[in-house]
């Protein structure tokens, strides 16, 4: 398996090589980093960023070693106060929590990152040619945890309706309700088979299911509404272990299930025990001395013990993009010349390498957190944005001259001191000010929530230097993000951007079960946007995870960053 | 006393009332926020009424008020949006971690400031003298959270060894709660114990020069014997008024400290809370750290008039 991760990530990241990073992502399990890409023989002479890295590669952490049983997996992380999946809105609880002790319906497999298996389904769903159902079959193996209210009994395809039901309704008020509003109706055919009917085809449906949140929890516990899940006794699952203690904000306790878990050969830590932790030097400490086996952690931090062989340190990118946001409803920027002119001018390398310490990824319109639809590095490398510094001011100066702004002008640019977005900003006003454009900057201060997102909603500005996280697929990347149809599509298109010819395309692509079909035009989106810039997307910042090198096969995926798969984790003594 | 203890009472109720309002209403300032907080990015406009209502947003700001004031006096202090739990039945057993931080703090403060304080006095403008004053300035000056940390990561690196930062009750398991607990209290102590100091010291200085001390060292008694018996006491008079007004500053100022030693006191929880916009829990907190350094402000200056009746006027 070692070999598969390593050969995967040269693959997809042939140009895009992780670079050393300085991003906090104090992130503990809920920021598990994907294993790290093998160096590669890139030089680079683009100007995308992955090729100039100062932290040495380290290869995947999947072994070939035969697993063995026992131990205690401890770790740091951020712990909220609410462990409900479909109401929570951080990943500590979704990811760490239910990633070990629940399943979702389908999910992103651990053997071929990015693509779907079925995980409570036995396999994928039946789909029509019209793509208005999906017929799912339930693993009739699956059981869940023999505690109250289910005591071991069988999943079935009632407690799959009851927990989309319960996504879905408004009552509940989850963040996620919205992801599943194509939805139609879900009906029981028989209790092992779940038919999900589509007002209109949704080729991301599998995607959102097998999203982080999406856990399929038992009837009885769905029914009770609201506040079904609140003690760690209401937190029953079908997965390898059990919630024995949650304590907000404090603590986590998982033990194995002590019935067994249903799909043999996994499982093979005893217990998890996560404390609340989030400042990386406590961390950093804490793992030096011995109290924890994984943290989350900084570039800076981490090369001061990336040559102690006492530990492993695995890298990512999230699904996070960092991104010059453009208000198209003002004059200046209904011209696609001065758009572009801003496009190119973004020196995306110089973001992840002065901001993150070169924990990044430069990347177009998708994160390059969704390897399966992200434009290869080899097309990128021939669109604008991403060629030598030089041709891109350039490119960008005679652009302006030709819409008009021969000197360039003065804008004021909104941001925000939150998430790293104020230090993006600095770097940008440097890059606009290589093309002839003066930043007035206009920071809101310190309240992403209360005060930047209001703005950029309500279209409150002309230029906005923010980032944005959505799920790593075309839906979520493309069509959320630049669809005209802002009520109902294009929800996060802040600056109104998109055209006719580009919304036909995004709605061509949204129905396209078949990702063979679905790709080549996803793709070609991704370079239409580039060619005719709205959001001035840059890439995705990463995490990065320190592992005691005693934890074995720490794998997730390349979908869903941190996305923990305790099925295979082991701890060899 | 009791006239004076009921007119101290009395006069706290605006105090707390004045405090208790602008917490409500400065939560309160962006709607729109707690929205966001709840739900992300993606909500609908209906998804966002709901969390209004839930939170009475939608309300008037004093009718909200006056509601939430009827229901704290009557014992509820209202349920955390996250957990639907009770905000007084979390809020308990992290009191206790935070007093119980605070008082150790308080603890080490006195037995090191005091006698270090009055050690100084009694050898003014020598070299003990400034040594010791040095010492209290640097308590003083350096801030807490970075002697923790720098004294945390040189631990750590140099010899593999933190505290434990896995939390035990001081109930459940004393010897692992001590553990954990005696390296913040010291950290914490540092500032109070050099403000201690200092305050003893200026004290002591003050009583030794006292016409009564002068006819004690006439007379010929022992240094010992002046301290102790004669000066001791009037000069500590003043410093338990610091030690009460800094014992009401840790219960709030421990924050730094519990998010360092994986503490899970009631500053942390205020934190998370204001990080979720969980209204109730904030409320809470702050309500309960006001009424906090009010009573310990209360026993300070009860405590005073009894040593000394004549603070009572």
């Amino acid at each position: 398996m070692s070999q598969y991760w390593d050969s995967y990530w040269k693959r997809t990241f042939s140009r895009r090589r992780v670079l050393a990073g300085s991003t906090a992502t104090a992130a503990g399990l809920a920021g598990l980093a994907l294993a790290g890409c093998g160096d590669d023989d890139d030089s680079g002479s683009n100007n995308n960023g992955n090729n100039n890295s100062n932290l040495t590669p380290i290869s995947a952490t999947q072994t070939t070693e035969q697993p063995v049983k026992g131990g205690t997996l401890r770790s740091l992380s951020t712990i909220g106060s609410i462990i409900d999946p479909h109401r929570t809105n951080t990943p500590a609880e979704s990811l760490t929590v239910w990633g070990a002790i629940g399943n979702t319906l389908v999910r992103f497999s651990t053997q071929k990152p990015g693509s779907i298996e079925g995980d409570l389904a036995a396999a994928l769903p039946e789909i029509p040619a019209d793509g208005l159902s999906l017929t799912f079959k339930i693993r009739p193996e699956a059981k869940w945890q023999n505690k109250a209210p289910v005591n071991g009994r069988a999943v079935t395809a009632e407690d799959v309706k009851l927990s989309f039901d319960r996504i879905r309704d408004p009552a509940i008020v989850s963040p996620r309700a919205g992801q599943f509003g194509a939805i139609d109706s879900i009906t029981v055919i028989d209790p092992q088979t779940i038919q999900f009917k589509m007002k209109t085809p949704q080729a991301d449906l599998l995607a959102v299911m097998s999203d982080q949140y999406n856990f399929v929890i038992p009837k009885e516990i769905a029914a009770k509404g609201k506040d079904a899940i609140v003690t760690a006794a209401d937190a029953v699952g079908s997965g390898p272990y059990e919630l024995t203690e949650f304590v907000a904000a404090q603590k986590f306790t998982m033990k194995r299930r002590a019935d067994g878990y249903w799909r043999p050969n996994t499982s093979w830590i005893d217990t998890f025990e996560v404390i609340h932790q989030t400042d990386p030097q406590q961390a950093l400490n804490a793992l030096r001395a011995n109290q924890t086996d994984v943290i989350g952690t900084t570039a800076d931090l981490a090369k001061t013990i990336e040559s102690d062989k006492n530990y492993v340190i695995t890298r990512a990118p999230t699904p996070t993009r960092e991104c010059l946001l453009i208000n198209h409803t003002k004059d200046r920027y209904k011209d696609p010349k001065v758009r572009l002119a801003l496009w190119r001018a973004i020196n995306r390398k110089q973001v992840y390498d002065t901001v993150f310490g070169g924990l990044g990824f430069v990347g177009g319109p998708m994160t390059p957190a969704a390897p399966n639809w992200v434009l290869p590095d080899s097309d990128l490398a021939k669109l604008p944005g991403f060629g030598k510094r030089e041709d891109e001011i350039k490119e960008a100066k005679a652009l302006l001259s030709a819409a008009g702004f021969p000197n360039g002008f003065e804008e004021t640019v909104l941001t925000v001191t939150a998430f790293d977005t104020e230090k993006i900003h600095d770097v940008v006003v440097s890059n606009l000010k290589d093309i002839g454009v003066t930043v007035q900057t206009e920071n809101v201060g310190t309240d992403f929530a209360a005060n930047f997102l209001p703005r950029e909603v309500g279209r409150q500005y002309n230029l906005a230097t923010t980032l944005f996280l959505s799920g790593g697929y075309p839906d979520a990347q493309l069509l959320l993000y630049h669809h005209s149809d802002v009520v109902n599509k294009g929800t996060r298109n802040y600056g109104n951007y998109g055209n006719a010819e580009l919304d036909a395309k995004l709605e061509k692509q949204s129905t396209l079960y078949d990702d063979k079909a679905r790709l080549p035009l996803v793709l070609e989106i991704q370079k239409d946007i580039i060619n005719n810039p709205g959001p001035g997307w840059m890439g995705s910042r990463g995490v990065l995870t320190v592992w005691s090198s005693k934890v074995k096969n720490p794998a997730s995926f390349g979908f869903a960053t941190g996305f923990y798969a305790p099925e295979y984790v082991w701890l060899k003594a | 006393m009791y006239q004076f203890i009921v007119r101290r009472l009395l006069l706290s109720i605006p105090t707390l009332l004045i405090v208790s309002f602008l917490i409500f209403g400065m939560i309160r300032l962006n709607p729109d926020s707690v929205v966001a907080a709840r739900l992300g990015e993606g909500y609908t406009p209906a998804q966002a009424e709901q969390i209004k209502d839930e939170y009475g947003l939608n309300n008037p700001l004093p009718t909200e008020y006056v509601r939430w004031l009827g229901r704290v006096v009557r014992g509820d202090w209202g349920k955390s949006a996250y957990t639907s739990q009770s905000v007084l039945r979390e809020m308990g057993p992290k009191i206790g971690v935070t007093f119980e931080l605070a008082f150790l703090a308080v603890i080490i403060a006195v037995i090191v400031g005091v006698p270090i304080g009055v050690y100084s006095a009694m050898r003014q403008d020598r070299w003990p003298d400034y040594v010791l004053r040095t010492f209290a300035i640097f308590g003083l000056s350096v801030p807490g959270f970075l002697i923790a940390t720098i004294i945390l990561a040189v631990l750590a690196k140099q010899f593999g060894w933190i505290p434990p930062i896995r939390y035990h009750s001081l109930v459940d398991n004393p010897s692992k709660n001590l553990q954990q607990m005696w390296m913040p209290a010291l950290i914490v102590s540092l500032a109070t114990a050099a403000q201690v100091m200092r305050f003893a010291r200026t004290m002591m200085l003050d009583v030794l020069r006292q016409d009564y001390i002068r006819t004690a060292w006439s007379k010929g008694l022992r240094e010992r014997a002046i301290v102790t018996q004669h000066a001791l006491k009037n000069a500590m008079l003043p410093v338990i008024t610091v030690i009460g007004l800094t014992m009401a500053t840790l219960i709030g100022g421990t924050v730094a400290f519990e998010q360092i030693f994986s503490i899970p006191g009631l500053g942390r929880h205020l934190i998370l809370a204001v990080q979720q916009k969980d209204f109730a829990v904030v409320q809470g907190v702050a309500l309960f750290f006001a009424i906090a350094v009010v009573t310990v402000n209360l026993i300070v200056d009860v405590s005073y008039t009894v040593l000394d009746p004549r603070a009572k006027g």
